[in-house]
């Protein structure tokens, strides 16, 4: 029995929930988009912790290999890919037309 | 086929005027001198159908007394007809002689007159349509169609003295005219009322025979009489009624002439001789005491009087006041024949004093004239002969013969009323040669007015003439007597014995005879003597009398105190309905409009307030809320997310403990 097969998922989950909570703290308390941005990487990993974990201990039902899970967290990465260049790209163009990045300055929107 | 002919002449006489007044009204300024000449060949028709009247009436003898009609006009109902008819009698004839003869001169002496006045043909027009309404008053053989005529020449007297109607004098005398006639018009509504309640029919001889037959209910026969005599009184310009003859001279002189002395204000004294049947002997007294005291007070006015017309005016009263006491004592034939001549004498001063306004250029106060006999003869030569009528000059004058006969009458019946006529006479008299004397004879007084005299056109000095030879040949005419004999279809003196025959007018001609020829010889006299001969010390002489001067001067204040007793009171009753009007009327009209300037005031503040108030109270909130809300878009990223997560947690942490 391995190491992990000796754990129950409950770690995992105080894992993610600590993870995602420090992304969170991260996107809501940081006012610098860079460090935003890894708060919100730093999420998407919680839920891929989760993903994981939920796919790892899941009951078995018949003896059909079931990987839905770890799919689900290689979707997430391709995505967390994705939106880190998008994100990086708006980061780099707010940059160049103010020469800073501090997210509370960007409110055009303001009502 | 006589009756036939005498319709004929009657509508002739009655047709020739009205169609002259048609013409002139229509086309009078378009006709100019040629439609006043057509006016007076109208009345030159009239007058000459209005002689062979006479004639006829004439050569049939005393009993003259022609029907022509009835035509009906009105039914009524009640089996009532009020008709229209012709009486052709002695009276009527005469009466249509002296208008239409009068009226004729009238109209020739009014061509050069009036001429250069601006409305010279309406003149004549009105002139016409008087002619024609006097003559119906004369025609007609019932009170209703009388009161017709009666009202026509009313309203012709209104337009005449009116005349120059840019002035304002003529205006208000004018109208004071007609108001006072209508007073004494109430009196023969009432009268026409009462007759036509108890007799039902208008027709004069249906009257008179239902008043001797005692139809008529004791009060009523007294009030209809009574009434007849109180519009006569106003006609005729009688005590207290006469303020409106005076003023009446406003008008121009020619229709002072032949109204306002010789046909419409004796239409009243040929009103109560024509229903002199069917007054009783108390209304007879009213009638003979208010022309006794007029003609006296009259003449005592005329003797302060310094206007010639005025003095004219009140002689017109005063001899009008003769006519009614001698109609009032019995004496019939010698008041309408004091009528007669008293027209043709009256008339004559009238145009004569017209003769010297003109000549004068429109000076009309005496004071101003004087020896005008030189510059103007003929007028003054024939006024003297007026002068001498109306004192009553025997036998060679008319107004001897019947003036004579109303003292004659009057002697008989009432020696007061005799001594009043009489003191009159004198009066007469005295202020007439008085008013001779101031404007013919003497000193010229003012070289201005005496310089610029010349005598009248010939078309003014003909009229006054012929008026002159009239006045003098009337008197010893035998044929009044025949015509102007009282009436006979009902025979008065066995109802009430009222009416005196020719006989008993003359019974006491001798003594009275010659107390009448003292009187106007003295009065004469008396004022060539003091207005003439001893002319210098006339102040002297006048000194003792001034309070009676300023008395009769100020006309014994009849005009004041109908000012006080009348006028001021109904100026007052005005002026409070005024107050009432303009105070209560007016101030709910006001308040009314107020209150709803008011209603709409309020109507505009709750309309501000409230409703405005509402809207923007809505605006306010949602402004409001807007704004309060818009903190909340603050447009940073961070503060959303925050929200978001917290209210995530929120709704978990419910969820948890529900």
């Amino acid at each position: 029995m391995t190491l992990v097969a000796a754990l129950s998922i409950q770690p995992f989950l105080y894992l993610s929930a600590a993870l995602f909570c420090a992304g969170l703290i991260a996107v809501l308390s940081r006012r610098n988009a860079v460090a935003i941005l890894i708060g919100i990487e730093l999420m998407l990993n919680a839920a891929n912790i989760n993903l994981v974990a939920f796919d790892r201990f899941r009951v078995q039902v018949g003896d059909a290999p079931v990987i839905d899970g770890q799919l689900f967290a290689l979707l997430v990465l391709a995505i967390a890919a994705a939106e880190a260049a998008v994100a990086l790209a708006l980061i780099l163009n707010v940059f160049d037309t103010r020469d800073r990045i501090d997210v509370d300055e960007l409110d055009l929107l303001k009502g | 086929m006589f009756d036939d002919w005498l319709l004929h002449l009657c509508l002739i006489v009655l047709a020739a005027p009205l169609a002259g007044f048609c013409v002139q009204y229509v086309w009078g300024r378009r006709l100019g001198a040629a439609g006043a000449w057509l006016t007076c060949v109208t009345m030159f028709l009239s007058l000459a159908c209005s002689v062979l009247l006479g004639v006829a009436a004439l050569s049939a003898g005393a009993g003259f007394d022609v029907h022509l009609g009835p035509w009906s006009w009105l039914e009524p109902g009640d089996g009532a007809a009020w008709n229209i008819g012709i009486r052709l009698d002695g009276l009527t004839v005469v009466m249509l002689v002296v208008v239409t003869l009068v009226s004729f001169l009238v109209h020739v002496f009014s061509t050069r007159y009036m001429e250069g006045d601006a409305k010279y043909p309406l003149f004549f027009a009105w002139l016409q349509m008087f002619s024609f309404s006097m003559l119906v008053l004369v025609l007609a053989d019932n009170l209703l169609h009388l009161f017709m005529g009666w009202e026509l020449v009313g309203l012709c007297s209104y337009k005449l003295i009116g005349f120059w109607s840019e002035k304002p004098a003529p205006c208000l005398a004018a109208r004071k005219a007609f108001i006072t006639t209508r007073i004494g018009d109430l009196g023969m509504m009432i009268a026409l009322c009462a007759i036509g309640t108890w007799v039902g029919s208008f027709e004069f001889d249906a009257v008179f025979a239902a008043a001797a037959a005692g139809e008529i209910p004791d009060p009523w026969l007294l009030i209809a009489g009574l009434g007849l005599f109180l519009a006569a009184a106003g006609k005729s310009a009688q005590l207290p009624l006469h303020v409106w003859l005076p003023d009446a001279m406003e008008g121009p002189t020619p229709v002072s002439a032949l109204i306002h002395a010789a046909t419409m204000v004796a239409a009243g004294v040929y009103l109560v001789g024509r229903c002199a049947p069917m007054l009783t002997p108390d209304v007879l007294v009213v009638v003979a005491t208010v022309g006794a005291v007029t003609a006296l007070v009259a003449g005592l006015i005329a003797l302060a009087q310094n206007d010639i017309k005025r003095v004219l005016a009140y002689s017109t009263v005063s001899q009008l006041g003769y006519m009614f006491l001698g109609l009032g004592v019995g004496a019939w034939h010698a008041g309408l024949f004091h009528l007669t001549t008293h027209a043709f004498f009256k008339a004559l001063m009238f145009l004569g004093s017209g003769s010297v306004i003109h000549g004068c250029h429109h000076e009309q106060d005496m004071r101003r004239m004087g020896g005008l006999r030189r510059k103007m003869p003929i007028t003054a030569w024939t006024f003297l002969i007026g002068v001498l009528a109306i004192a009553g000059v025997p036998w060679i004058t008319s107004g001897f013969f019947s003036k004579d006969g109303i003292l004659s009458g009057a002697y008989g019946v009432s020696p007061v009323l005799f001594w009043i006529g009489l003191g009159g006479a004198v009066l007469t008299a005295f202020y007439m040669m008085r008013l001779y004397v101031l404007t013919f004879e003497g000193e010229p007084r003012d070289a201005h007015v005496h310089d610029h005299a010349h005598e009248s056109p010939r078309a003014m000095t003909v009229p006054l003439l012929i008026l002159a030879a009239l006045t003098l040949i009337i008197g010893p005419l035998a044929w009044h007597e025949i015509l102007l004999a009282p009436p006979t279809s009902v025979d008065p003196a066995a109802a009430w014995g009222t009416l005196q025959t020719l006989a008993q007018e003359h019974h006491h001609a001798g003594v009275v005879m010659w107390l009448a020829i003292a009187a106007g010889v003295g009065g004469l006299a008396l004022g060539w003597l003091v207005f003439h001969i001893r002319r210098g010390s006339l102040e002297a002489l006048k000194r003792p009398f001034a309070g009676l001067e300023r008395v009769f001067a100020e006309k014994f204040w009849f005009d004041e105190l109908y000012a006080a007793v009348l006028l001021r009171p109904a100026d007052a009753l005005a002026r409070g309905l005024r107050r009432v009007d303009e105070g209560v009327v007016d101030g709910l009209v006001n308040a009314a409009g107020r209150s709803g300037v008011r209603a709409g005031e309020a109507s505009g503040a709750h309309d501000r307030r409230v409703v405005d108030g509402l809207v923007r109270l809505v605006g306010h909130v949602c402004q409001g809320l807007g704004g309060a809300l818009s903190a909340l878009q603050s447009g940073r990223v961070r503060l959303y997310l925050s929200l978001s997560v917290g209210l995530l947690a929120l709704a978990l942490l419910l969820e948890h403990l529900l």
